[in-house]
C-alpha cells in the first residue's frame, strides 16, 4: 500500500524539517511548501491526504486565506486541512472561514510533540 | 478623568461660581499662538466649533495672557465691538497658568450688562489656577497612558516573534530526543533534555510576558461581561486537580452560597486563579492542603486561595507583586519560575476594579484573598 501524503506548508524551514522528521519517521510521505500559492500549485498537480497549513506565512497567500481558495476549489476542498500555528488563543483560532465545504479538522499549536502529531495524524486521516 | 471632563467641569464652576450666564474654557496651541474653544457652560450645543483664534486678534485673551485679567462691560458699546459668544453682553477672562506657563483661559458671560469688579476676580483666579493644574495633569496621564499602551503593544509583537523560533526548537529538539534523527548514546539524551528544560522555560518566560503586556495595553484585552465567579474558580481547580493528586495535595473548593457575579473576562479571571492555586500547589509540600474559597464580604466577593505550605518571609511580602521578583524560599523549592505570575494575577485584578491582598507566615502558609466588586452589588 501507498504510504499517505502530507503537505506541510509552512515558510520556516526549520519547523518543516521538524515535522518532516517525524511524520517520515512513522513512514508518511512528506511535501513541503513554503506559502499558500505553492500549496495549491502542489494541491492541484498531485493531491496530498492531509494539509497541515500554518495560519502566518510570509506573501504570496497566507494561510488564511490559502485555506479560503481551497474551499473555493471543488476539486480541492475535500481535502482535510489542520491548522497550525503559535497563537494558541481558541477565540483567534474559532476566526477562521467555517464553509462547510471546508474541512478544516482542528488546530494544532507549535511547538508540536511527536507523539501528540503522530497520534492527531493518525486520527484525522482516519477521520 | 478624561481631558474634556476636566474642562467641561472647570467650565461649569466657573459659571457657578460667579453665578454667570455661561462659560468658557479656551486651550492654547502648542506655538501659543492660536485658542480653540475646548469646553463651554451655558452656551449653545454649537458653540466652540467656530475656527481657531488668533491671540492677538482677540482683546480678552491677549490681555489675559499677558497676565491682566481682562473685563467687558458691554461689548457692543465698544468700538470697535468686541465678539462674545451670541446673546453675551459682558464677560471677565482670566489666565490658565500651568507649571510651564499658560495653557489657555476661562472666560464667563453675562447677557445683561454686568461691570465685573476685583472680588469678582479674586473669586475665579484660585478656581483658573486649579483648573491649570487639573489641565496639566490629565495631560501628563494621557501622555503616560499613550506611552504605556505603545511601550505593552511593541513588546506583545516582540515576544510572538519570539514564540515562533523558540517553538521551532523546541519542535526539533522532541523530535531528536524521541530518536526520529537516529539513535543517541545516553549522554547524549542527558544534554538534550537540559537544552529541551531551558527552552520550555524561554516558552513560559515569553508567554508570561505577553500576558503582562497584554494586559497592559487596553486594545488586546479580550472581552469583559459579567460571570458567574464560582464556575470559573470551580474550572481552574478541576484542571489543577490532577496535579494537586500527583503531588499529594488536597486541593478543595469550597463555593459560596450565593452567586457572585463579577464583571471581568473568562480568560482574565482564569488566569489570575490558575496563577494563585498553581502557585500554592508549587509552594505547599506532599500532605498539605490548598483551600479555595468564595464569599461575599462587605458588597464585594471575595476568593481565597489558602496553603499550608512554606511561607512567605516577611521581608518579600512587600516585593511579591514585583515584575520577576521570587522569593528565596521559592527558588530552593522550584528552581523554574518567572517571576511574574502575581504581577500578571495583581494587574488583571486591577483592571477589573479589585485587589489582591497576601497574609503568610513562614512554614506554615499562605492566604492569598481576591476581592472583585459586584457586577449588580445591589442584587
Amino acid at each position: 500500500m501507498n504510504p499517505k501524503t502530507i503537505l506541510v506548508v509552512d515558510d520556516d524551514p526549520d519547523f518543516v524539517l521538524a515535522v518532516r522528521m517525524v511524520l517520515e519517521g512513522e513512514g508518511y510521505r512528506v511535501e513541503a511548501a513554503a506559502n499558500g500559492a505553492e500549496a495549491l500549485a502542489k494541491m492541484r498537480a498531485s493531491l496530498p491526504d492531509l494539509v497541515l497549513m500554518d495560519v502566518m506565512m510570509a506573501s504570496p497567500l497566507d494561510g488564511y486565506h490559502a485555506t479560503q481558495e481551497i474551499a473555493d476549489d471543488p476539486q480541492l476542498r475535500h481535502v482535510p486541512i489542520v491548522m497550525v500555528s503559535v497563537i494558541e488563543n481558541t477565540r483567534y483560532a474559532s476566526s477562521f472561514p467555517t464553509d462547510q465545504h471546508l474541512a478544516i479538522l482542528d488546530f494544532i499549536a507549535k511547538p508540536i510533540e511527536p507523539e501528540t502529531l503522530v497520534a492527531k495524524v493518525k486520527g484525522w486521516l482516519k477521520s | 478623568m478624561e481631558l474634556d471632563q476636566t474642562l467641561a467641569c472647570l467650565a461649569e464652576r466657573a459659571r457657578m461660581v460667579l453665578q454667570a450666564d455661561s462659560a468658557a474654557v479656551y486651550l492654547l496651541d502648542k506655538s501659543g499662538t492660536y485658542l480653540r474653544g475646548a469646553a463651554s457652560s451655558g452656551l449653545p450645543a454649537d458653540w466652540g466649533l467656530q475656527e481657531s483664534i488668533k491671540v492677538e486678534r482677540s482683546f480678552l485673551n491677549r490681555e489675559a495672557l499677558a497676565g491682566r485679567p481682562a473685563v467687558v462691560t458691554d461689548a457692543h458699546a465698544n468700538q470697535p465691538a468686541i465678539e462674545l459668544p451670541q446673546g453675551c453682553c459682558s464677560a471677565l477672562c482670566v489666565p490658565l497658568v500651568g507649571a510651564d506657563g499658560p495653557v489657555g483661559t476661562l472666560h464667563v458671560y453675562t447677557k445683561s450688562p454686568r461691570c465685573f469688579d476685583q472680588a469678582e476676580v479674586n473669586l475665579l483666579m484660585p478656581l483658573a489656577e486649579l483648573g491649570a493644574v487639573a489641565i496639566t495633569a490629565t495631560r501628563e496621564l494621557l501622555m503616560l497612558k499613550t506611552l504605556e499602551t505603545s511601550k505593552a503593544r511593541f513588546i506583545y509583537s516582540a515576544t510572538h516573534e519570539l514564540r515562533t523560533p523558540v517553538a521551532v526548537a523546541q519542535s526539533l529538539m522532541r523530535g531528536v530526543v524521541k530518536g526520529y534523527a537516529g539513535p543517541l548514546t545516553d549522554k547524549q539524551v542527558h544534554v538534550f533534555d537540559c537544552i529541551n528544560r531551558r527552552l520550555d522555560f524561554l516558552e513560559i518566560l515569553i508567554r508570561d510576558l505577553v500576558n503582562l503586556a497584554a494586559g497592559k495595553a487596553s486594545e488586546l484585552v479580550p472581552e469583559e461581561g459579567p460571570l458567574v465567579l464560582h464556575s470559573c474558580v470551580e474550572q481552574v481547580v478541576l484542571l489543577l486537580q490532577p496535579w494537586a493528586e500527583e503531588k499529594g495535595v488536597i486541593l478543595t473548593c469550597d463555593p459560596c452560597r450565593e452567586e457572585l457575579v463579577v464583571w471581568a473576562s473568562e480568560e482574565g479571571l482564569e488566569r489570575i486563579f490558575t496563577n494563585l492555586v498553581d502557585n500554592a500547589l508549587k509552594y505547599t509540600p506532599s500532605g498539605g492542603r490548598v483551600t479555595v474559597s468564595l464569599s461575599r464580604v462587605e458588597g464585594e466577593a471575595q476568593v481565597q486561595v489558602m496553603d499550608n505550605g512554606i511561607g512567605i518571609p516577611s521581608e518579600s511580602l512587600p516585593h511579591l507583586f514585583e515584575e520577576f521578583y521570587r522569593a528565596p524560599n521559592a527558588r530552593t523549592v522550584e528552581a523554574v519560575g518567572t517571576g511574574l505570575g502575581l504581577t500578571i494575577a495583581k494587574d488583571l485584578a486591577h483592571q477589573y476594579g479589585g485587589r489582591i491582598d497576601v497574609e503568610s507566615t513562614l512554614g506554615q502558609g499562605t492566604t492569598f484573598t481576591v476581592t472583585l466588586p459586584l457586577a449588580w452589588p445591589g442584587s
